[in-house]
């Protein structure tokens, strides 16, 4: 048994460099592969795959992802749960490449489509058993092979007529790495759980005006496997827990109105105690039941302050998918493609931010001030070692958070893969974000600034925003209503979440919640005129799924990210009241709680 | 129940007197699933879940019953329901706040889609034949509970087997993916309506589903599959039957991989019980289905045939949603009440060949203007008629090798080098509308030539029939004397719904079959990885 796996190794990793193996990390391998079935069976069925060619075009890289998870989930209304579901799955996600890291049969929009019969289920069976695995595996690389075939051969098809204004190469070299991580569990208490989601739901009994609300909990564990035909070997524990509250009404204009929150934690184990989720539950309470009375916002433009953690919701949400980038998908001349590009793409060594202020990217970094990071990891999605990234220096854009699709005006992959995407390409996100500024002042400075800029311009008051509904908690139908609004409001650019707290400023310091404002084409340029920063720094975790807005609910593959910032002020933001018809409330009453 | 009632009279009343316009009817619809599935390949568990839900299904109709906002239009098939999730305890707090919620949304939708209704009759020549049709049928207020049994079932047990089951099929060397599923559901049913209607009714379903796919060197694909189904675990097939199923499609597979192909033809063929459960289903039974003798763009081909002959006279049709159990099996598609609280009860639609009624639900269709307990849905769609046991009787019953004696003298009289036997087909699929060629799609899996002179019969492969409905079924010659059970679910407009069809063997004096148009990618390029680990 010993002897197979030293022999196994070698040939996975025959197909690179045969580097100098290290023996300490050789007869670690062979050890996880004697010890592993799932991680035996990749390599034993990767190894054939590379023997493919039976359509006249070799393999050149081929690899596979997949999970070995559980998950436990549970959810309740007004005190009552809704069933508790516990749910194992290894999803798989081979991919092979075909023609030459110069051209290959990814980033195109065929990349993900075969025309032949399917026999591989997406999945790998839930039992160790070496024979099942490497069968499910062997359907799936088949497939992937001749998918690859195919789409290589529509890909240059679509090419032919077109003059390519600098050709890019569709795969840039990376270094195997092996991480071997304990395949650990810790202990999820169903009964405990869904006592307390029972009872945070039933807080919103306190509250019979909000006519929709509950509480969910999600828990999901278990090992992440990655392996390469260049050698490279991953295992890592992976886990994430987050407890999701929601609450709508509506006002008595009609207008409908909700507001959420999630906490996360990346060792279910260690969620925050009850009494603090209990406070997260009272806040969204709270601030629906407030939302209802608040008068209307007006149409503004004018000095407006991200006051606590709304300023990294805000950096979260324009930064944190604009600084990821990924290439336009090769397609017939002609046909549209529905694929919003970033838009810092074009502007690296340019200023987008003041001169004083950085961004850094930091996927090493577990804590912050004592509190856990929700966007630490070890290894990307491409089986890369991320490391610590300036991505904006003194104002100016430095780098941009790559995969190992090349990217123009960059070198190489920095390991931000962090989710699954279509056309055989991954999507770079942010990790642990922060914003740092080297001119600080105080946060009542900041109040003080924010009303004086006011006054000089002559306006009755300011705006302060201390939440915005970053990821979204609306439902698609709200999605569609805000990128209608978007688009018909002129100022361009991509949807960004609504304010769901934000507040009147008058010259006396007083403050007064309105609802129903919307930025009006709020994008990264107006981050280049941050008037100042405050001097505490606020941390805002959130789960990344890929969806506009981060949709809460919207993707399967969720990813945890942090963005630590300090208050901000802006010297000119526009802000509009949502437009649009408003539903009549309920001719009937709701019944009594 | 009683939270479900209160706020239904609640919100009726306060409706009622408020809204504009008012309903007239509101029926809350609570579906409780309690479902599992386990599922093995190649000696591994693939797949495993449980799952409990609770749905309520509002229905609000307002206007009148004579016109109202379910009123069909141009084919448009309105839905309101909207299928809410509601807590699986019986909180008064939350269920009723949903209720309310789920009422509020769908009366909405109910006063837009009245007020585009009247305002588009208006702007239509009436038909004749449907203008004086009211919308909804009066039905006389049911009520009855009947208990669903907690059967004891325990997934382990079944774990174990299904993964041994499952590694049978590592012997067939040509397969390329199997699987053995075991599926299973308590369904509780409670329906309540503003007519006075208060229900309570359901039913389990096991299903045990075995099917093994591979693929000829020249791209044809192959599928062979067996279901069994039963509304007590103690009924499922014992193990031996089991292991056979497994042995029997993996060997079918085999031989089908060798089989000649299907060349065209035209003559006398034999469809097994099952083969023809799926024919009886998808060409009679989708056409027998009232709500589509009212829908214009519908093909509409019995509308004008009741009392008139549809079938050979030899043969009689029931709809008996009341029976449980036929030809030794259990069934799928009884149950006590409809989706809209109407009693299920036997139908008799047509006898000795002539067309005696429809399946119908509360929409009324000329000539029928009551629902006979038809009306069906899956959760999250508004019901229209459906099928659910659909029994075909013969009075020209010959054994089984008679019938096959009948099939070699009509082989001999047409002069046809061989007939065909179709002992396997897939589920299929028609089209009823007009737009569409009023054709069907049953694609035969299992199908032998078997010839005159009794040599043996000879398998083959990728036979594909071509015909239109009316003329395959007056062409029946005769059937067996033994019934046989096709259980399956049929979807249509309004979601999937269990049903079966119990038919003897029928020999057909004649059927046409062309070449399946065959895929041509490769199978695995690779071989398949040892069985045995090393």
């Amino acid at each position: 048994m010993k002897h197979f796996g030293l022999v196994l190794f070698a040939c996975l990793a025959a197909a690179a460099q045969p580097p100098n193996p290290d023996p300490a990390v050789v007869q670690k391998v062979n050890a996880a592969l004697n010890t592993d079935p799932v991680l035996r069976a990749m390599a034993e069925e990767l190894g054939r795959a590379k023997s493919l060619r039976a359509l006249g075009e070799a393999v050149y890289f081929a690899e596979i992802s997949a999970d070995d998870a559980e998950s436990f989930s549970v959810g309740a209304t007004l005190g009552a749960a809704f069933a508790p579901q516990r749910n194992l799955l290894r999803p798989l996600r081979p991919l092979v490449r075909v023609g030459s890291p110069r051209f290959d049969n990814t980033g195109s929009i065929f990349s993900d489509f075969y025309s032949g019969s399917r026999f591989d289920t997406g999945a790998l069976p839930l039992e160790n058993n070496v024979f099942a695995l490497r069968h499910a595996l062997w359907l799936a690389l088949d497939r992937a092979y001749k998918t690859a075939y195919e789409a290589l051969g529509r890909k240059a098809a679509a090419l032919r007529g077109v003059t390519q204004s600098e050709p890019m190469p569709d795969f840039w070299p990376a270094t195997p790495v092996v991480v071997l991580e304990t395949p650990a569990r810790v202990r999820i208490d169903d009964a405990a759980w869904t006592q307390r989601v029972k009872q945070l739901s039933a807080v919103f009994a306190a509250w019979p005006a909000i006519t929709a609300s509950g509480v969910d909990f999600q828990a999901s564990q278990g090992v992440s496997y990655y392996i390469n035909t260049e050698g490279s070997i991953v295992r890592t524990n992976d886990r994430i827990a987050f407890l999701h509250v929601r609450a709508a009404l509506q006002a008595a204009d009609g207008m409908l109105l909700y507001d959420g929150d999630s906490v996360e934690s990346l060792d279910p184990a260690r969620m925050p105690p009850e009494e603090e989720l209990r406070r997260a539950v009272e806040a969204v309470a709270r601030n629906v039941d407030a939302l209802a009375r608040a008068p209307l916002g007006e149409s503004y433009a004018g000095p407006v302050l991200f006051e606590g953690p709304a300023a990294a919701q805000i950096f979260a949400e324009v930064f944190g998918a604009n600084l990821g980038i990924t290439r336009k998908p090769v397609a017939e001349p002609g046909r549209t493609i529905p694929v919003l590009a970033s838009e810092l793409e074009g502007r690296l060594g340019l200023r987008v931010l003041p001169e004083w202020m950085d961004l850094v990217d930091d996927p090493g970094a577990r804590e912050f001030q004592g509190r856990p990071l929700l966007g630490f990891y070890l290894v990307d999605l491409d089986g890369i070692r991320p490391s610590r990234l300036t991505v904006v220096e003194k104002g100016v854009l430095k780098t941009l958070l790559t995969t190992r699709q090349p990217v123009r005006g960059l070198d190489g992959p920095n390991g931000r893969s962090r989710l699954p995407g279509p056309f055989g390409v991954k999507i770079p996100r942010i990790s642990n974000l922060f914003v740092q500024a080297s001119h600080t002042e105080s946060e009542p400075s900041l109040r003080q600034r924010l009303i004086e800029l006011a006054k000089k311009s002559g306006r009755e008051y300011a705006i302060v925003i201390r939440k915005t509904d970053f990821p979204s908690q609306g439902s698609l139908e709200d999605l569609r209503q805000q990128a209608a609004q978007a688009g018909r409001s002129g100022a361009g650019g991509r949807p960004v979440s609504a304010p769901v707290l934000a507040y009147r400023v008058y010259a006396d310091g007083r403050e007064e919640l309105v609802r129903g404002l919307r930025f009006r084409g709020l994008g990264t340029r107006h981050f280049r005129d941050i008037l100042a920063a405050g001097d505490r720094l606020h941390q805002f975790d959130y789960l990344d799924n890929g969806a506009p807005l981060a949709l809460t609910g919207a993707g399967s593959y969720v990813v945890g990210c942090s963005v630590i910032s300090p208050s901000v002020l802006f010297e000119e933001l526009e802000l509009e009241p949502a437009t649009g018809d408003l539903p009549k409330p309920p001719v009937v009453p709701p019944p009594p709680l | 129940m009683q939270i479900l009632a209160s706020e239904l009279e609640r919100n009726f009343s306060i409706l009622r007197e408020k809204a504009d316009p008012p309903p007239y009817y509101i029926s809350y619809r609570v579906t409780d699933l309690d479902s599992g599935t386990l599922s093995a390949s190649m000696g591994a568990i693939t797949q495993q879940g449980q799952n409990r839900r609770r749905n309520l299904d509002v229905s609000v109709r307002a206007g009148s019953p004579k016109l109202d906002n379910f009123h069909l239009l141009k084919g448009e098939r309105p839905r309101f329901t909207a299928s809410a999730a509601l807590p699986v305890e019986d909180s008064a707090a939350a269920i009723a706040r949903i209720a309310w919620r789920e009422t509020d949304r769908s009366w909405r939708a109910a006063a837009q889609r009245l007020m585009q209704v009247q305002s588009a009759i208006r702007m239509q020549a009436p038909d004749a034949e449907t203008a004086d049709l009211p919308d909804f049928s009066e039905e006389a207020p049911a009520s009855g509970f009947a208990g669903v049994p907690q059967h004891r079932f325990s997934p382990e047990a079944w774990s174990a087997k299904l993964k041994k089951w499952s590694l049978i099929f590592a012997e067939y060397s040509p397969l390329i993916s199997s699987n053995i599923t075991l599926r299973w559901r308590r369904e509780v049913r409670t329906f309540l309506s503003t007519e006075g209607t208060r229900v309570q009714h359901g039913r389990n379903f096991y299903h045990l589903e075995i099917s093994a796919r591979a693929k000829g060197y020249d791209g044809n694909d192959v599928t062979s599959y067996e279901l069994f189904d039963a509304e007590d675990p103690a009924r499922l097939p014992a193990d031996e039957a089991v292991e056979k199923a497994v042995r029997r499609i993996g060997g079918q597979l085999t031989a089908l991989l060798r089989a000649p192909a299907a060349e065209p033809f035209v003559g006398p063929a034999i469809l097994s019980g099952r083969a023809a459960g799926v024919f009886f289903h998808e060409i009679f039974g989708h056409r027998i289905e009232g709500h589509r003798q009212r829908d214009e763009t519908e093909g509409q081909t019995f509308a004008k045939s009741a009392g008139k002959p549809v079938l050979p006279e030899f043969l009689s049709v029931y709809s008996d949603p009341t029976l449980r159990r036929a030809a030794g099996a259990d069934l799928n598609g009884w149950y006590d009440f409809d989706d809209e609280g109407v009693p299920a009860r036997k139908v008799t639609v047509v006898e000795n060949g002539i067309l005696k009624t429809f399946l119908l639900s509360r929409l009324p269709i000329p000539g029928f203007p009551r629902s006979n307990g038809h009306g069906r849905a899956q959760p999250g769609f508004e019901p229209v008629s459906r099928q659910a046991n659909l029994i075909v009787e013969s009075s020209r019953q010959v054994s089984p090798d008679e019938l096959r004696e009948l099939l070699r003298t009509e082989i001999r009289r047409q002069n046809k080098p061989y007939g065909l036997y179709f002992e396997q087909v897939s589920g299929g699929f028609t089209a009823t509308r007009r737009g569409g060629a009023q054709a069907f799609t049953v694609i035969p899996l299992v199908v032998y030539r078997v010839f005159a002179d009794g040599r043996p019969d000879e398998l083959i492969r990728g036979a594909d029939i071509v015909g239109t409905p009316l003329a395959s079924f007056s062409k029946i010659l005769a059937t067996s004397n033994r019934p046989e059970v096709f259980n399956g679910y049929c979807g249509a407009e309004s979601g999937d719904v269990p049903v079966s069809v119990v038919v003897p063997a029928v020999l057909v004096a004649e059927i046409e079959i062309q070449r399946k148009p065959e895929s041509k990618d490769l199978g695995p390029i690779l071989p398949r990885p040892p069985a045995e680990g090393r």
